[in-house]
């Protein structure tokens, strides 16, 4: 499985026994490029690919459907799962999503908490971002609230700004993410 | 010849393993036995094995008794069978170059002649005597057995094979087992290329190919086949039948006669993998294409100690594999994985010299469900699965054909694939000088070096530059205090509503009192002897934590799981890489815990034998009020990731004490002062509880009794065999173990376990005594003891209780 959004490996391995597998990958991973990577990069990696993480863009007022993570609901399962009912009746509700955001310009840094504005109106806040390295600009996941439903067409339809430290930026933002929307990647 | 589609016990593998227990199951009247070979018989490894039959090598009762029992069934199975063994005493010498091979030999003498075994040590000049080919001027003494030499490899399964057959056994060539069936956890039949067979018992002696027929069923057998290579020579003159057969570590070979010329069989250092992957099925009496280059370098090792090697014509040139296992011991026993498989396979070299007593243990083994020997240390359930690799299989297996004798040696330590198991505190020592040792895979200070720097450490029973350092470690903990890391500690919970109940009946002690109470108890068999020594502490009314040695750690896992019955709600969870574990000991062991814990730590408040979570620093650890050192000391369960920070605080705290890290060796020695047992190293599973000096631990009258206990029952209080404390009167001579006792000049046991005790000032061990009237404290004190180290007889003292603080004023401080 992945976080970071390409083919790769979660490895549980014996505490004891971790730093002897690390030393076999780390022999054999040379002539492929291997490197250790740390939480820096693994966040940029993981917000360019719009994986959400819990406590620092999904919260406990956050649901799957504003989430964007009703892929993972199975709605139809014979055991009626915790919170069912009331995940139910907001199951066709678009008016707050959390969606992906990239400032258009490479120079400014999204940290989180800053605010996003559509044709000049307030419409959220970036809730995590990060410099992604890949796309080449700040990406982030923004809260973003619109009464008529936050909709694909409606994002596209553009005029989106974010306010960094006093200056506005003209940002991109879509329900599907930035990197690989398609998921060509994870298979290998 | 048509498969029956059932039997009680299906052998797999057609070698002179497989034969000898199929004859061996017949003589204790089991005869509703099939063996299956997927050739024909010996076309494994069996029909290349050199045949060399000798006891050179072992100085343990076990591997004697079966060494020695093979030898006499081969002398006379032809009387029996009408089918010769080649069996020819024509004595087998085992040469020594160095003193540390001299002393070797001379230890093995000494232990080896009270076993049935004529060694005798002869000069060198002997040696030319009695093998004028060889080249003796380097050779400082010898071993010779008289009555050993040499057998036929073939003969002897055919022989064995024609008993079993005699006895109601069922042979069956050219059918291959494919698989196995299952009902639950027991293993139900043998699936083969020709059908199946139903069966209560299945026994893995497939050789090399052991391990790939296990994985079929999920069972870990790690074994590894490596090359071996020997060489024949066209006839030499003065080479004829009755030449005994030479060892010669130093050349790394060995040399016997072979159709008037001799084979040189070679055991090189640096052996090559043999298809760590998997071996071909179809591999049968098949060879592999010699490398040369590879073996030169022996072939002219050995044409310095056998000169006529030199103008000898090589006649074969011969490769073939043979299976090898990480310990250089074999893998004998039921599989901890499934109930009715067993396994006998990984012989090391040593398949021929030793398949007449395997076959008879391990028929023994199958029948009683004992193990007729102490036999903890060949046990398949030993094994721990990283062993199981294919990268760590193909390393070790390269030094296993060469170790020769080394592993004798106390201070012999595999070179390969080391540092796979390591404590989170392994770079903290590092960092400070440790000297690391490693067993099953962990990798533990065996002391400190103050320097830092590690000194060569040579294959040897002396004192080396060590030795001050471990008795500096051993007076810290005798004086101020020591912190020892044995985290290699197996850790389990053991969790559910009837954990109580399957507990007490696995136990001789009562384990399941109060809430934070520790118990030492020991787990029997049906024949009252000891499978397990573990600590047991009551975490909650419903979890327990067992602690037991690392050796222990499948036997004990399976151990409750066996003894489940269908229903009972038990969880066990192996939590032995979640915590580390730090041993705090030593007079000042307290006064430093206070020194970094908000808690009351004193012995109204915290009682010897109970345990309790308190803070340490930073961290919240599980603290047992217990010692196997016999000082006041704390056994510190720490979570893995704060290890690192717990050893800081304690680290930071404790120069003011004098404390200081300590290794294994010192824990050796302060334990064997104290006459603490060691499983797999004093006790066994053919001890008792009585017997061990355990008796305090057994509670003969608690309800619903404990497994073992009516066998227990008819010993109790008798002692005509019983482990005491022994100490040497000398300073000089070090026990080891394996060294014989006397009583009155009369020889009456031998020393299990041995150290330097450097607060008693002299060697200080436990010893295994026979008195048939009883092993008393006036029949210890009646008589004069010695101890046989090296040749050399010692005198000792002999004590039923331990030599160092036997009253126990010092453990609650």
């Amino acid at each position: 499985m992945t976080y970071v959004g390409e083919l790769g490996f979660e490895l549980y391995v014996p505490s004891d026994q971790a730093v002897s597998v690390w030393e076999t990958l780390a022999a054999a991973g040379d002539d492929l490029g291997l490197k250790p990577v740390g939480l820096s990069a693994m966040n940029s990696l993981r917000l360019e690919k719009g994986y959400r993480d819990y406590a620092v863009d999904i919260e406990n007022t956050d649901t799957p459907v504003s989430a964007g993570l009703a892929f993972a609901v199975a709605w139809d399962k014979p055991t009626v799962f915790r919170g069912k009912q009331a995940l139910s009746k907001l199951r066709s509700d678009k008016s707050s999503r959390i969606v992906s955001i990239r400032i258009d310009d490479a120079e400014p840094l999204l940290w989180g908490a800053e605010g996003v504005y559509k044709d000049g109106q307030w419409v959220g806040y970036v809730l995590a971002g990060a410099f992604g390295h890949t796309l080449g600009t700040s990406v982030g996941l923004a809260s973003i609230d619109h009464a008529n439903g936050v909709t694909a067409d409606w994002l596209e339809s553009g005029g989106f700004t974010v306010t960094i430290a006093g200056s506005s930026y003209p940002a991109t933002l879509s329900l599907r993410p930035f990197y690989d929307p398609d998921r060509t990647r994870v298979s290998g | 010849m048509a498969l029956p589609a059932r039997a009680r016990i299906v052998i797999v593998g057609g070698g002179v393993i497989g034969a000898s227990i199929a004859y061996h199951l017949t003589k204790l009247g089991v005869n509703d036995v099939v063996l299956l070979e997927k050739n024909e018989l010996t076309s494994g490894t069996t029909w290349h094995a050199a045949g060399l039959i000798t006891s050179g090598g072992y100085h343990t009762e076990s591997s004697l008794w079966i060494a020695r029992y093979s030898r006499d069934l081969y002398a006379r199975l032809e009387a029996e069978t009408g089918h010769s063994t080649g069996f020819r005493p024509v004595g087998h010498i085992v040469t020594a170059c160095t003193p540390h091979h001299l002393e070797l030999i001379r230890r093995e003498r000494d232990f080896q002649i009270h076993f049935g075994v004529p060694n005798e040590l002869i000069s060198a000049r002997e040696v030319g005597e009695l093998f004028p080919l060889a080249k003796t001027d380097d050779i400082l003494e010898a071993s010779y057995v008289v009555d050993e030499g040499r057998a036929d490899p073939v003969g002897i399964t055919v022989s064995l094979a024609m008993g079993a057959k005699a006895g109601g056994a069922t042979i069956v060539e050219g059918v291959t087992v494919t698989g196995f069936v299952r009902d639950g956890r027991r293993v139900t039949g043998v699936v083969t290329d020709q059908g199946d067979i139903e069966c209560e018992t299945v026994v893995l002696a497939a050789g090399l190919w052991t391990r790939q027929l296990a994985a079929a069923i999920n069972v870990q057998v790690p074994l590894q086949a490596a090359e071996h290579y020997y060489i024949l020579t066209e006839p030499i003159e003065g080479v004829h039948r009755d030449l005994p057969i030479i060892e010669d570590p130093t050349s790394f070979g060995y040399y016997r006669e072979e159709a008037g010329g001799l084979m040189c069989g070679i055991f090189e250092p640096h052996a090559a993998a043999w298809y760590p992957q998997g071996a071909p099925t179809e591999f049968a009496f098949g060879t592999i294409p010699p490398d040369y280059d590879r073996v030169m370098p022996f072939m002219d090792a050995a044409m310095e100690r056998i000169p006529a090697l030199q103008t000898a014509g090589i006649r074969t040139f011969f490769c073939g594999p043979e299976s090898f296992t990480h310990d250089n011991t074999p893998m004998l026993g039921p599989v901890p994985e499934l109930d009715g498989m067993y396994v006998a396979a990984g012989m090391n070299s040593m398949g021929i010299m030793c398949a007449g007593g395997m076959g008879s243990v391990m028929a023994s083994w199958i029948i009683d469900g004992v193990a007729p020997l102490d036999l903890v240390s060949h046990a398949v359930d030993r094994t721990v699965t990283f062993e199981n690799t294919l990268k760590f299989r193909a390393e070790r297996v390269t030094e296993q054909v060469g170790l020769w004798v080394a592993p004798s040696f106390p201070t012999f330590e595999q070179r390969t694939a080391r540092n796979i198991r390591r404590s989170p505190l392994h770079d903290v020592w590092k960092a400070r000088g440790a000297h690391f040792s490693m067993g099953h895979g962990w990798e533990l200070p065996d002391w400190f070096s103050p320097t830092g720097e590690i000194p060569e450490i040579p294959w040897t029973f002396g004192r080396g530059k060590w030795s001050p350092w471990v008795a500096d470690e051993h007076r810290a903990v005798r004086e101020a205090v020591g912190i020892g890391d044995v985290t290699s500690m197996s850790k389990f919970y053991v969790q559910g509503p009837d954990v109580a109940a399957v507990l007490e009946r696995l136990s001789a002690n009562v384990v399941a009192g109060d809430v934070g109470r520790i118990v030492y108890t020991q787990w029997l068999n049906s024949a009252g002897g000891i499978e397990a020594d573990l600590t047991i502490t009551r975490l909650a009314p419903e979890k327990f934590m067992i602690a037991v040695s690392d050796i222990s750690h499948r036997r004990v896992e399976s151990m409750i799981r066996r003894q489940l019955d269908t229903g009972e709600r038990v969880v066990v969870t192996d939590v032995t890489t979640t915590m580390a574990l730090l041993t705090v000991q030593g007079p000042l062991s307290r006064a430093l815990m206070s020194r970094v814990s908000p808690d009351e730590l004193s012995e109204e408040s915290f009682p010897y034998l109970t345990a309790r979570e308190i803070e340490i620093g930073y961290s919240r650890v599980l603290a047992l009020r217990v010692t196997y050192l016999g000082e006041l000391g704390f056994e510190l369960y720490i979570p893995w990731d704060q290890a690192v920070s717990v050893w800081k605080t304690l680290d930071e705290a404790g120069a003011e004490f004098g404390m200081r890290p300590i290794g294994l060796a010192a824990m050796e020695s302060l334990r064997l002062e104290k006459g603490f047992r060691e499983y797999a190293v004093d006790i066994e599973n053919t001890d008792t509880p009585v017997s061990a000096g355990l008796s305090f631990a057994v509670s003969w009258d608690k309800p619903g009794g404990f497994v073992g206990r009516e066998a227990l029952m008819a010993q109790r209080g008798q002692y005509p065999s019983r482990l005491v404390s022994i100490l040497l009167d000398s300073s000089e001579p070090l026990l080891h173990g394996s060294e014989p006792v006397y009583r009155n000049n009369e020889y009456v046991g031998y020393v299990n376990a041995g150290a330097f005790g450097h607060t008693l000032g002299a060697s200080v061990g436990l010893a295994s005594l026979d008195n048939s009237a009883g092993v008393t404290a006036e029949w210890l004190s009646s008589g004069d003891f010695e101890v046989a180290v090296a040749g050399r007889r010692y005198k000792a003292a002999v004590s039923i209780r331990p030599f160092y603080d036997p009253d126990r004023t010092r453990v609650r401080g």
